[in-house]
């Protein structure tokens, strides 16, 4: 298969993948994978569906551990995150991820944002009280749902359950943050919102975001990356990628083809 | 005839039958109330079947014995249903020949169980006619309920709840006992409840290892040890059920009549009230956590 790469220089890359392999016991997910994720910019995953793509973001936090075998090399800051002696726990604290379904906890909003402080071992409540209010203001919900963090994260619409998941993955404070597809349960107006935010957060933070909606990748992402029957088929700056794309089963994709 | 007739009439039909079940049931529950409340009263519930016509010290054996069986039950089928759900691979060939042994277990006749546990807790392990015998023969019983509903309502937090747990850099034993087990908790209280109900009712498991007999126990003697006291869990322990099953079986007259009735009230009225307990929890609880 024919691919091109037009790849960021890994000097200013914060996730670096090298030949990665991914494998569902006999079953290959992702062939010879090499691509570099620029730092503080936002990278769109697209392709169509069972191509791979969120089999290979879920390897950069590890959550493929015990599911999925991955060999190859994935550099976080030049260290590779593949290597059985990294701490998993510090490094989903710096990797954060969000899903496709909102899904706080059956608790309180306070607790949802509290429990993962609490966890990594922060126990003190000022400066916890202090985190929350920032990641709420960081995703525009603390005009929404007002002072009352005592009332059920469950009621809140879907919309809101999202950027909750969002706050509650900021807390920690991640550099790189993979979304898999995080808006396409959600409504459009919903959907602006968390796009605004993963705009703003791009400041500081490395985006890594697998969507369905091409629009939405050429809208807020910088550069794209076209898997194809678990192949990085194509790696470009979005707007090469959406305009002139250099492979024709790249154009035949974002033109609506096939997907 | 038009279909749109049809569904009419099929609706009509079901509700029938609903109905019918339902009027069926409960004009047998008033049925037993009515005819066994005569026999009900402050010296009946606190009369030792010894000295009296009474059914105290059944009703206090079969509140021991229940509590007995929970504890033992409870971690254990906790445990099992946690590794079955949310440790074993779905796919693994250990875990579903595990599944099919509790289901071959929870469909096991209740004598077998009891005939089980006589030869091996009461004549083996020469544990005797005893709570301890009654309360493990209960487990065996017990266990797979417990086991299988606690095992649906893991399985009804979601998966992604796991998942966002560990993305968050939270490990899988603090994302279960954190997370998981407090948004399952309505269901495990009311499966909890409805095993009790079970429990409370079984005799013919009881028969052959609690025995039949009833000895007037001393409520004020807490010495564990002593055979009179009521904690001993080494003493023989007849319970309302069993005591419904020998009256009926062994005794005549008028008074074995209307202490079996008087019996049966007693224990219809503690197993509603278990299911309503049973209810109030699926209801308020998951008010509060409910997805």
């Amino acid at each position: 298969m024919d691919t091109y790469l037009n790849l960021p220089a890994a000097t200013d890359s914060d996730i670096v993948a090298k030949n990665v392999n991914i494998y569902y016991g006999k079953q290959q997910a992702i062939t010879n994978c090499s691509a570099n994720f620029p730092r503080h910019q936002i990278t769109a995953l697209i392709g169509p569906s069972g191509s791979g793509k969120s089999t290979f973001l879920r390897s950069i936090n590890r959550m493929n551990d015990g599911i999925a075998r991955v060999e190859g090399e994935l550099l976080y800051q030049g260290q590779n995150l593949l290597d059985s002696r990294v701490n998993v726990y510090n490094l989903r604290h710096q990797i954060g991820m969000l899903f496709q379904k909102p899904m706080p906890f059956a608790k309180s909003i306070y607790e949802n944002l509290a429990l993962p402080l609490h966890e990594a071992g922060n126990h003190n409540q000022a400066d916890i009280a202090k985190r929350i209010d920032h990641v709420l203001k960081m995703v525009d919900l603390q005009h929404e749902i007002g002072t009352d963090l005592n009332q059920s994260a469950l009621q809140l619409s879907g919309g809101q359950q999202q950027r909750l998941c969002l706050a509650r993955t900021l807390l920690l404070e991640p550099k790189v943050l993979l979304l898999d597809e995080p808006a396409s349960a959600l409504d459009p107006i919903s959907t602006a919102k968390i796009e605004t935010n993963l705009l703003s957060l791009k400041a500081h933070c490395t985006i890594i975001i697998v969507t369905h909606n091409l629009e939405q990748a050429s809208r807020i992402s910088d550069y794209t990356a076209f898997f194809y029957q678990g192949q990085l088929a194509e790696f470009d700056r979005t707007k090469k990628v959406f305009l002139n794309p250099t492979l024709a089963m790249t154009e035949r994709y974002v033109s609506g083809d096939f997907g | 005839m038009n279909r749109y007739r049809v569904n009419q009439i099929m609706t009509g039909v079901l509700n029938g039958v609903t109905f019918l079940v339902v009027l069926f049931i409960a004009s047998f529950i008033l049925y037993l109330l009515a005819s066994g409340m005569t026999a009900v009263n402050w010296h009946f519930l606190t009369t030792s079947s010894e000295v009296g016509l009474g059914i105290r010290d059944q009703l206090f054996n079969s509140l021991y014995l229940l509590l007995l069986t929970q504890l033992i039950s409870l971690p254990i089928a906790l445990g099992a249903a946690m590794a079955l759900t949310l440790y074993a691979d779905s796919r693994s060939k250990l875990a579903s020949f595990a599944q099919g042994l509790i289901q071959i277990l929870s469909s096991l006749p209740s004598i077998i169980v009891g005939l089980f546990g006589f030869l091996i807790l009461v004549l083996k392990f020469n544990l005797g006619f005893s709570i301890i015998s009654g309360a493990l023969a209960l487990t065996f019983f017990n266990l797979p309920i417990l086991t299988q509903s606690i095992a649906v309502s893991l399985q009804g937090v979601p998966d992604e709840v796991m998942q966002s747990g560990l993305a968050l850099g939270i490990s899988k034993w603090h994302t279960i006992t954190k997370v998981i087990l407090p948004e399952a908790m309505p269901g495990i209280w009311s499966g909890i409840v409805i095993s009790a109900g079970r429990v409370f009712g079984e005799a013919a498991t009881l028969i052959y290892t609690a025995g039949q007999s009833a000895p007037t126990l001393d409520y004020t003697n807490w010495n564990p040890f002593n055979p009179a006291s009521p904690l001993n869990i080494f003493r023989p322990a007849e319970t309302l059920a069993v005591h419904i099953w020998k009256v009926n079986t062994e005794s005549l007259g008028q008074d074995a009549a209307t202490v079996s009735r008087g019996t049966i009230v007693i224990l219809i009225l503690v197993v509603l009230l278990f299911n309503l307990v049973a209810r109030y929890f699926s209801t308020t609880m998951r008010k509060k956590v409910g997805r």
